[in-house]
């Protein structure tokens, strides 16, 4: 069996079991470990929330265009086969789910989840759109125009599968765009609602579907603050630059997640 | 009283949910709402679609909260005592693991047995069991129960202290036994043992029986 998660400094631990070849930690706490794809959102999710609460990571593809996440390697670490996971020290998670709020529960400055149960509420409602009502149809137009071409050189693209996609996301991003009509971020203060979307909407725009948001005033607007947004933790770092291009897609490279100054 | 001498009144929180019970979506919110001392009125139907699938909708007051991630969330932050969510970052990671496990592998399926052998012969009196289907939602069930065992080992509930990781798990099982299907679970030791613990908690009782989830489908179908 093959450890997946032996790669960079943090897999290199001393003899008293402690991160680096020094065992000196960091100022940002403990580097972790991230087993993902560069094409695949809930990666994209944990790359954000790391930059965003200060948590430095050493990344490492998973390659999901030739389905790594089924190799008995990888199920070894996540039994089913959930992508991403991490691993810090001797502890391992898997999926965006349980890797984002590890991160955030290490990581730095206030919490990204709303205090008000009524705002938390419609925090859960958006990351339910986003995953239940966009994440299938991105999921298509990725495999269609980007992944099913990396795999093969004649990939014919499903044209009938990407017409459906495309009419199933204009219901969500319309209601999305209405949402963000007289609010910066999608439930007021940046949340986890805005992690996620920003996820989807940075692949759907990869993925060649630019009017999807241009045509959106309010989306377009909330777009462009993100792709600006300082760290949530106020470290000096865009979360939003640690997302890949789609030349980085094609060539299978993931960024690691470096934290300067305050 | 002064204005330092204030007490939080004591007050029970009622809200309204409509939702289906015998599906897990409505099941979870119900087991929350019993956990946190809320009490429910529910109404009978879905409070829309998410994705495809009827979700349940819960209304206190002014305040409508849609789907059951939202609905779990809101009582558990309105209701009383503690937030079920971990404090380590640690414990809080595998209870959200183990949730996204519950909702991607073990409520397809046992959602899929519930129609196929209960809410399918309710609503169409030709209806046909696809035993395929059946088949490979039990072996979905079987590779989920048996990751589960082992994270079980040696501990009271999935995580340690009682979590929304349980809420999930609970309502799976629950179903399981409805459908009659006890043997998967008591192939589990662990499983067994923390199904029992479960079904200790008060909580457990706001679930519904067999006869009230028919009833319940004949009078949403009517």
């Amino acid at each position: 069996m093959n450890d997946l998660f032996a790669f960079g400094s943090a897999g290199v631990m001393d003899a008293d079991d402690r991160y680096g070849t020094t065992g000196d930690m960091k100022k940002t706490q403990y580097v972790m470990q991230l087993l993902g794809f560069p094409g695949n959102a809930d990666t994209l999710k944990c790359l954000l929330t790391a930059g965003e609460k200060g948590i430095e990571i050493e990344s490492a593809v998973l390659d999901m265009s030739m389905h790594q996440q089924d190799t008995d390697d990888y199920r070894h670490i996540s039994p089913f086969g959930i992508v991403p996971a991490l691993r810090e020290a001797k502890y391992t998670v898997a999926g965006d789910a349980g890797v984002m709020c590890f991160i955030e529960g290490r990581g730095l400055g206030n919490r990204l989840s709303p205090r008000n149960a009524g705002v938390l509420a419609e925090q859960m409602y958006w990351i339910d759109i986003a995953c239940n009502n966009v994440a299938p149809q991105l999921e298509t137009l990725m495999q269609e125009r980007v992944l099913g071409p990396m795999s093969a050189a004649d990939y014919l693209a499903n044209n009938g599968a990407v017409a459906t996609a495309l009419a199933e996301l204009a219901a969500p991003l319309d209601a999305v765009d209405g949402q963000l009509a007289d609010r910066d971020f999608i439930v007021g203060d940046y949340s986890y609602a805005d992690i996620h979307w920003t996820a989807y909407i940075h692949l759907l725009k990869l993925a060649g579907e630019h009017a999807q948001v241009e045509e959106r005033p309010n989306l377009r607007s909330w777009f462009s603050r993100i792709k600006k947004h300082k760290s949530f933790s106020g470290q000096d770092l865009v979360a939003f630059e640690l997302l890949p291009t789609l030349d980085e897609i094609k060539s299978k490279k993931l960024k690691d997640v470096v934290c300067g100054e305050f | 009283m002064g204005f330092f001498n204030r007490k939080k009144v004591n007050k029970v929180l009622q809200m309204d949910l409509a939702g289906v019970p015998g599906t897990t979506q409505t099941d979870k919110c119900l087991l929350m709402a019993a956990e946190k001392d809320v009490v429910v009125n529910l109404v009978l139907g879905g409070g829309g679609h998410l994705g495809g699938s009827e979700v349940p909708l819960l209304t206190e007051g002014s305040t409508t909260v849609k789907g059951t991630s939202g609905i779990l969330a809101y009582l558990d932050v309105r209701g009383k005592g503690g937030q079920l969510n971990p404090k380590k970052a640690a414990f809080l990671g595998h209870q959200n693991y183990w949730g996204q496990v519950a909702i991607k592998f073990g409520e397809p399926a046992v959602n899929c047995l519930m129609h196929e052998i209960h809410y399918g012969p309710i609503m169409d009196n030709d209806h046909i069991v696809n035993v395929e289907r059946c088949s490979m939602a039990e072996q979905e069930l079987e590779q989920a129960l048996f990751e589960l065992d082992k994270q079980l080992e040696d501990k009271s509930f999935i995580v340690g202290e009682y979590s929304y990781a349980d809420i999930h798990w609970t309502t799976v099982v629950h179903l399981c036994e409805l459908l009659g299907k006890l043997n998967m679970i008591i192939k589990y030791c662990n499983v067994e043992r923390w199904y029992d613990r479960v079904k200790a908690r008060s909580s457990f009782d706001k679930l519904p029986t067999l006869d009230e989830v028919k009833q319940q489908q004949l009078r949403f179908v009517a």
